[in-house]
């Protein structure tokens, strides 16, 4: 008998006028669905922190744990959009999935951390996974990141924390990890509009 | 297809292979409407079939490359008519193999399309009319790609997609711009991929594929776009996408929206050994987009 839990949680639009020449728009969304096991607990937490001035920083997490999970959904989306008095609108975003398919039921934590920094245009995104045991240890740690380069990181890290792990290679082979990351920005201005971004979609599994 | 039973003069071009350069510069008239091509080729089999009658003109052509030792083909052609002037023509210069078709009718409604296609080699191809231009300009490395262009006294389009599926142990790589000269403003996208080889051990293959779209529906809407994606392998991937535009207060001329993505191979012990890596198996998709979109 198993069990399934979602949630959907769509979050914050806050507005404001950050300085003289701005309004400003502020919308963050998450979802959640878990498959499970007869005991599935969910937290989920929401961390936000925003600093306002002619530009905009912002961290955005969320999070979630889960115990006796066969897969699990996570995603989160954060926009920033800047009104211009001159009626040019400036839009920075960034989206997260994390979808973890497991071989058997297992307790699980996934975050997923968004930075946004419109002053350098910058957009970071880190996401988590870790997947623990009965005896609560931890079996499966993976930090992956939308930087670039983050390939070789990413396996690294996979390999140190998964020597030794308390699955047999038979398990790991019903394992799958997808992580997908997008980082849409747009400007308009005039009745022409730029729109641009990346993509970067992560799957691992075990052959 | 009525003006077809309605013909007063056919008439038929075929030209055979020719190893040496062929130049060729047609006029068509019916009624208020003419017609005028120019086409050079080199090393290129062609046939061109016009039809003219009281009621209008169609033409179709199209060319294939004699052999693998490399082709080239122009072709310009130009309606004119009480709706205004349309205006296609492709440049393309393939190192190995090329083909092309294209058509034009010319009656009630006027309508030019080209329809090409090569491997490695260079290309610009690209399309007016009265109120708008769309050209692209390519780079091709041992990839493939085709491309339609399409206009009207309404209306213009630019469908392209290329690809990259070969297993072939070959560095590869593209440039492709592409440009919309729409309301007195220009906008264009500049995407630049490389693929190059820096592990010697292995030879998984890197795939990719990109796309262009381009229309311009009428006097008030147009828009543009390029996407381009990868399943990276065990070469190190460069991407890069850059938009600019002849309006100053929409992008910023020193920090234009820019997107680029690099992806190493992952590294690989080389001593043999089975280890948990031999055994994980990471599929990376990257995908940069950018579009400009104009509704006046």
């Amino acid at each position: 008998m198993s069990k399934m839990g979602a949630v959907l949680v769509t979050v914050v639009v806050l507005c404001g006028c950050g300085s003289a020449s701005w309004d400003w728009k502020n919308i963050d969304v998450y979802d959640v669905v878990v498959n499970g096991g007869d005991a599935v607990t969910l937290d989920s937490d929401y961390i936000q922190k925003l600093e306002i001035s002619d530009e905009f920083q912002k961290t955005y997490l969320t999070k979630i744990t889960a115990t006796g999970v066969n897969d699990a959904v996570l995603h989160s989306s954060t926009y920033l959009e800047q009104i211009s008095d001159d009626g040019s609108i400036y839009t920075t975003g960034s989206e997260i999935y994390q979808i973890l398919n497991l071989p058997d039921e297992f307790d699980i934590y996934l975050e997923q951390g968004h930075g946004i920094d419109t002053e350098s245009g910058s957009t970071d995104m880190e996401a988590i996974a870790n997947i623990f045991g009965s005896e609560g240890d931890e079996l499966f740690n993976l930090v992956s990141s939308c930087s670039d380069d983050e390939v070789d990181n990413l396996i690294n890290d996979m390999l140190e924390d998964s020597f030794g792990l308390g699955m047999s290679i038979d398990e790991l082979r019903n394992l799958q990890y997808n992580i997908q990351y997008n980082n849409p920005k747009s400007v308009s201005k005039d009745g022409v509009t730029c729109t641009w971004g990346e993509k970067r979609n992560q799957v691992i599994t075990v052959v | 297809m009525k003006l077809f039973t309605l013909l007063l003069l056919f008439l038929t071009l075929a030209v055979p292979t020719a190893s040496g350069d062929v130049c060729l510069s047609k006029t068509y008239y019916s009624g208020a409407t003419v017609v005028h091509e120019e086409v050079f080729l080199h090393n290129v089999d062609y046939v061109n079939i016009v039809s003219s009658g009281l009621g209008g003109m169609a033409g179709i052509s199209s060319g294939v490359s004699a052999d693998e030792t490399g082709s080239t083909f122009s072709d310009y052609i130009t309606m004119k008519s009480n709706g205004g002037v349309i205006h296609n023509w492709a440049n393309v210069q393939a190192e190995k193999e090329l083909a092309w078709s294209r058509e034009f009718i010319a009656s009630k409604e006027n309508s030019i399309g080209i329809l090409y296609g090569l491997g490695t080699g260079n290309a610009n191809a690209g399309c007016i009319n009265p109120f708008a231009t769309i050209e692209e300009d390519l780079t091709l490395i041992e990839n493939i790609y085709t491309g339609t262009i399409q206009a009207s006294s309404h209306g213009l389009g630019l469908d392209g997609s290329g690809l990259r599926l070969s297993e072939e142990d070959t560095d590869s790589g593209f440039e492709h711009d592409i440009q919309l000269t729409f309301a007195d403003n220009w906008h264009k996208i500049d995407s630049e991929f490389s693929s190059v080889k820096e592990v010697e051990s292995k030879a998984t293959p890197v795939i990719y594929a990109w796309d262009t779209h381009a229309i311009v529906e009428d006097a008030s809407k147009a828009g543009f776009s390029v996407n381009m994606r990868t399943v990276a392998g065990d070469r190190d991937v460069k991407m890069n996408m850059v938009g600019s535009t002849s309006m100053p207060d929409l992008l910023d001329p020193n920090n234009p929206p820019n997107e680029s993505a690099t992806i190493k191979p992952i590294k690989t012990e080389d001593d043999g050994h089975t280890t948990l890596e031999d055994l994980l198996n990471t599929i990376v998709t990257e995908e940069l987009y950018m579009s400009f979109n104009v509704d006046l």
